[in-house]
């Protein structure tokens, strides 16, 4: 049996979860499932049945989307904290996307059923999602305004600024080409060329297994320009 | 722990679940780093790998992955 202590530890600082009061987070931890994956097996499959919200305590997972020809896209990576299958949850729909645990992973699932039944007799819940679900629709509504009006070039400017300026974890993640072509909406051949924009341009230099931001007042200023 | 965090000469990492053996990696690897070592694709001269990434754009199941850390130069 998992320790409800284990999973309130994980709950407590995961979104949605985080500003309620630990009577209810406890309750929750109560009702979740644990669940561990090795490296490279699939948590669920796009288009199967939804079976909850998931919870990531410890791993790193890829999202991806396949087409019928089999070419794989990988839409986000997930850490630790980190909440997924929301949409799917409140729709009621298929799992939009497959996940597959990158290290070995383990998650937390909160039933479908369990979470509308929490919503409906937990007011501070309904607007803890209401609020994520806001934040993900204004980081949408972003990265249009972002794809249609910024270049590769200045949007990955800005994305090494704040990979390499991010303080709040213990280790330096592993940034993959896919992973940022990914998260910038573009493909890798495309970021591979704004890469060498970028070092012909004297402000980053791509040596071996570090991407080295040479000139970041510079960046800055790439970053900031359409 | 990935291949790249480990190695004295950080290499691109192969999914052996992925790789189908096919050596266009081996093909197009300007340094002749790789081979195919029991029907998958194998960093075999870690240290004559230049981590250009001709084998990551080449691999046609996306088994071959270079990782980075982006970090400001001091």
């Amino acid at each position: 049996m998992p320790n409800p202590t284990q999973a309130l530890q994980v709950i407590s600082k995961a979104a949605y979860f985080s500003g309620l009061k630990e009577t209810l987070q406890l309750k929750i931890a109560g009702l979740a499932r644990r669940q561990a994956y090795d490296a490279g097996e699939t948590i669920f499959w796009e288009g199967d049945d939804s079976l909850g919200l998931y919870i990531v305590e410890t791993g790193w997972l890829k999202v991806v989307k396949s087409s019928p020809g089999g070419r794989e896209q990988v839409l986000n990576f997930l850490q630790p904290g980190e909440v997924f299958n929301a949409l799917s949850v409140f729709t009621g729909t298929s799992n939009p996307a497959t996940v597959i645990a990158l290290e070995p992973t383990i998650v937390w699932l909160v039933d479908q059923e369990v979470m509308l039944s929490l919503l409906d007799d937990h007011p501070p819940l309904a607007r803890a999602v209401i609020e994520d679900l806001a934040g993900r629709l204004l980081h949408m509504v972003a990265l249009v305004e972002d794809v249609s009006l910024r270049t590769v070039e200045a949007r990955l400017a800005r994305l090494l600024l704040e990979q390499a300026g991010d303080e709040t974890i213990d280790r330096k993640p592993w940034a993959t080409q896919a992973e940022m072509a990914a998260r910038l909406g573009t493909v890798p051949d495309t970021l591979n060329r704004a890469l060498g924009k970028l070092t012909e341009q004297g402000l980053i230099e791509v040596a071996r297994h570090q991407i080295r931001i040479l000139d970041a007042a510079g960046l800055e200023d790439k970053a900031n320009s359409s | 722990m990935r291949e790249s965090e480990t190695s004295e000469y950080p290499v691109p990492v192969i999914d052996n679940a992925l790789c189908n053996g096919c050596g266009l990696c081996v093909r197009v690897c300007p340094d002749d780093a790789l081979s195919i070592v029991n029907g998958v694709a194998k960093v075999v001269h870690p240290e004559a790998c230049g981590y250009e990434g001709y084998c990551e754009r080449a691999c046609p199941v996306q088994g071959i992955t270079r990782f980075f850390q982006i970090i400001f130069d001091q």
